[in-house]
């Protein structure tokens, strides 16, 4: 929802170099800073230059892994929910209702759930939650997309002779494209906020300098931290509309 | 002319991003409670003109007068609310009921809410809507005709002296595209107005027009004049061509069917002696009795046939078609006697009572009044529409 | 099963704090949200440059994760910063923004044109038109919007906890806290199923709200 909404503000302004720019000067802005300034013990420790990198590293090896582990599941299942036969329109319908009252679920909560039930903290753990609380919107973004259709085009795909596959391959999952790469593009951005917010999971990333500095009553770590993962937030969204523009079939 | 309504001063209008102007030196006098039609081709800037005169459009350049006072530059909103407009789309506010939609400009006026809605009914009577019925409605609620009326009584709501019609029947179906066309002609005769009227359809224009400005390019007059004078004269080749063939024809848009003698109908009433009415049927020149109801209004066709049965004669016969005013058209007649089984167009007054009917014969001494050439026209037109009433039965069967 | 209503009824008092406390900072944000949201649309939805403008600025602000955006409420001045509920209800409220904005500036621009010509045909002026035409019309498209912030804020909420913002984020922290606890589990389940009932709630009532609301004339 996000994504969409960034992708059509972002062109009606015309100006594609404001994001990057934009990105580039938080991100200078904050290493100019934490070098002018006097930082104490516990600060010098949380910015050392080689914490900030790893962190970043960390938090970026979150975010691809969990977001194409839950694209090569939800992308197939929903697939496979669109498919016209008996189980697809037995469970279609009330996986649906649920991927939209999903929307209510608070990441925190799959959070703290997956900690506490499996009593696993850390990296593993946390991918695991990322990829639970992506997958419905994921899921529902691909449903929405091929059955949005047109089913006209459809029938004259069949009425020329093409087989189900056929139909699938060369009509359905290109018209459905734009969909299912702004749910991916959606479910970035999300995993981005979901795991700066494990860090109370042990995960790593960016979100211990954000919480090193609230917990430390730092705000000059606080403030560098939040600005280097919205900094980290807004390229990965630039880059996930860059990769949508690319990938999307011409003509649509 | 001195009591001009509406005096526009070398009006121009060139938009934003383009070179030519859309409406270039426009000079016109629109005369007190006259029907002025702006006609032309597509494109050739009629509405912009008439959008010019209440500023909804901002001119570029010239000056516009409204009952003397240059209001080129007066606040534009004050301006409108002394200009009653209609657009094709109406434009009713959808959340409002029909009393508010109508209540607009008084409100804004501030006028006293009782006096709003003493003149709300007014307004709906006029128009023959029940205000009981309709004040509380809202506009999905209504027809296309009923929301067209709306429409034209909400600009009517202040009592302006003036009054902009863009296509206001444009997005009506032709057969109730006509009763309003009547009906609006039969109030303005009561009120008045000075109305700038903007069509496309020539047909529309000679209807409707005190005086018809057919429009060029650039909203440049190519002739601004009565009808019968641009029907009989017309200024250039461009005039002609625009009016188009069957100038004659069209001649028939002028006469009104209250102004020729109506052909008397032999009638029946449905507690009339069989017997009765058998001889009478005999005695008369035609082959049908019209049934009308307690009121009047005519109902159904009875023929000898019909008379024999013992059936309630409200449940026999034919259903009656073609029904026309005294504010039709001959042409309008000529329509509807098409549309009829039996070349017959019934005349009813306001309360939808028989009055008449229009036969060829009658359609034939109008057009020999207008002279011979539009009688072997309308012949033609006869004959013409025969065959395509045929070919349409072809295609819906 | 046994210890997850076991948890519910003897930490009944509890539950009902957070659930007070969750409801508080989501609908003083949702008012904030509204407020500048359907504000900043109504002043940018007629002129493309500040329209673009402030879609922009509401969708970047949606894409910085929401606890570095809390972070850094938590440390501005009074009244926005400081403990306690009043850097969350600041930064739900500018989470919020962007459905609100974007349904204000949609809402407004798909009026039928035909309607707005002919109020100004009348002589309505500007402000006539916004609030007596426009804005009714575009109602049930703007209250959409503010119900899809809320949901958001409903969920968001929860991490406002981590600096120390009332509500069902409270319970799960604690849960964390005492991982390997036995009511570890049960505490972190009540925590997220009331964040997800509480959901349920608010989109209901937005939806009655959407309906009566909705002016007879155009309602669906």
């Amino acid at each position: 929802m996000s994504a969409s909404a960034t992708d059509t503000a972002g062109r009606s302004s015309g100006g594609i170099w404001i994001r990057p720019a934009l990105i580039a000067a938080i991100v200078i802005a904050v290493f100019v800073w934490i070098n002018a300034v006097e930082l104490d013990s516990i600060e010098q420790r949380l910015l050392a230059t080689d914490a900030i990198v790893s962190a970043v590293v960390r938090h970026i090896q979150l975010v691809v892994i969990s977001t194409v582990t839950v694209v090569a599941l939800a992308v197939p299942a929903g697939i496979a929910l669109t498919r016209r036969n008996l189980l697809s329109r037995a469970l279609g319908p009330p996986i649906l209702a649920i991927a939209n009252a999903g929307q209510a679920v608070p990441s925190l909560g799959i959070l703290v759930l997956i900690a506490v039930l499996f009593r696993a903290l850390g990296f593993w753990p946390t991918i695991f939650a990322l990829v639970l609380y992506a997958f419905l919107p994921i899921l529902r973004n691909t449903i929405v997309g091929i059955e949005q259709v047109d089913e006209s085009v459809i029938e004259s795909a069949v009425g020329m002779g093409m087989t189900k596959r056929g139909v699938l391959r060369k009509i359905e999952l290109p018209l459905a494209v734009p969909v299912v790469l702004a749910g991916i593009r959606t479910a970035l951005v999300i995993n981005v906020g979901t795991a700066t917010v494990a860090t109370l999971v042990n995960s790593g990333g960016l979100g211990d300098i954000v919480y090193g500095g609230i917990v430390q009553s730092r705000s000059t770590v606080l403030w560098a931290g939040a600005l280097l993962v919205a900094a980290l937030a807004l390229a990965i969204d630039f880059l996930g509309g860059l990769a949508e523009d690319k990938l999307r079939p011409k003509g649509i | 002319m001195a009591d001009s309504m509406i005096k526009l001063e070398e009006l121009t209008k060139v938009y934003e991003g383009t070179e030519e102007p859309a409406v270039a030196d426009l000079s016109m006098d629109v005369p007190e409670g006259e029907i002025v039609v702006l006609v032309g081709p597509s494109g050739c800037g009629k509405t912009t003109t008439m959008k010019m005169i209440n500023r909804v459009i901002e001119p570029t350049s010239g000056r516009i007068f409204l009952e003397g006072e240059d209001v080129t530059s007066t606040n534009p909103d004050l301006l409108r609310r002394r200009i009653g407009y209609v657009i094709q789309q109406i434009g009713l506010f959808p959340h409002m009921s029909i009393r508010d939609n109508v209540a607009t400009v008084p409100r804004l006026l501030d006028w006293d809410e009782h006096k709003i809605d003493d003149r709300v009914d007014e307004l709906l009577e006029l128009v023959g809507m029940d205000p009981g019925r309709f004040r509380g409605r809202y506009p999905r609620e209504l027809s296309g005709g009923q929301r067209q009326r709306i429409g034209v009584i909400r600009a009517l709501a202040a009592d302006p002296p003036v009054m902009l019609m863009d296509e206001p029947f444009g997005a009506i179906d032709p057969i109730t595209r006509e009763r309003l066309q009547n009906e609006f002609l039969r109030l303005q005769a009561d009120i008045k107005k000075t109305i700038v009227f903007v069509t496309h359809d020539i047909d529309e224009a000679i209807k409707m027009g005190d005086r018809i400005a057919i429009l060029q390019d650039q909203s440049i007059i190519a002739q601004f004049d009565t009808p019968e004078e641009i029907l009989t004269n017309p200024a250039s080749q461009f005039v002609s061509d625009f009016v188009g063939s069957g100038a004659a024809l069209k001649r028939m848009n002028l006469t009104r069917v209250g102004e020729v003698t109506l052909k008397d109908w032999p009638t029946a009433r449905s507690d009339e002696k069989r017997d009765t009415l058998r001889n009478r049927l005999d005695d008369a020149e035609q082959d049908q009795l019209l049934l009308l109801d307690d009121d009047g209004r005519p109902r159904r066709w009875l023929h000898a046939q019909d008379l024999r049965t013992d059936d309630e004669l409200t449940s026999v016969g034919e259903e009656v078609h073609g029904v026309i005013s005294a504010n039709s058209t001959i042409a309008d007649a000529l329509d509807q006697m098409l549309r009829s089984h039996y070349g017959t167009a019934v005349v009813v007054d306001d309360d939808d009572r028989y009055t008449g009917a229009v036969d060829m014969a009658v359609v034939l001494a109008a057009a020999e009044a207008m002279g011979q050439s539009a009688g072997a026209d309308a012949q033609h037109r006869l004959a013409d529409a025969d065959v395509e009433t045929t070919d349409e039965e072809q295609v819906s069967g | 099963m046994a210890a997850f209503w076991n948890y519910l009824s003897s930490n009944f008092d509890t539950l009902a704090e957070h659930a007070w406390g969750h409801f508080y900072v989501v609908a003083l944000g949702l008012t904030l949200s509204s407020i500048i949201g359907i504000s900043l649309g109504m002043l940018s939805y007629r002129n493309p440059t500040a329209r673009a403008a402030s879609l922009n600025t509401s969708a970047i602000i949606l894409t910085i994760p929401s606890l570095a955006l809390f972070a850094i409420m938590l440390t501005l001045p009074p009244p926005i910063g400081g403990l306690g509920a009043r850097p969350v209800i600041a930064g739900l409220a500018l989470y919020g923004l962007l459905p609100i904005v974007r349904n204000t500036i949609v809402g407004l621009n798909e009026v039928d044109q035909a309607i707005v010509e002919s109020a100004l045909g009348m002589g309505m002026g500007r402000r006539e038109r916004l609030f007596r035409i426009e804005a009714p019309l575009a109602w049930p498209v703007i209250v959409t919007g503010i119900r899809v912030s809320g949901l958001l804020m409903v969920a968001i909420a929860t991490i406002g906890s981590i600096v120390n913002g009332p509500g069902f984020g409270q319970m799960l922290l604690s849960a964390l806290a005492r991982i390997g606890s036995a009511t570890a589990t049960p505490q972190a389940l009540v925590g997220t199923l009331g964040v997800i009932v509480f959901g349920i709630c608010l989109d209901g009532l937005f939806r009655l709200l959407v309906h009566y609301t909705t002016p007879r004339g155009i309602r669906g």
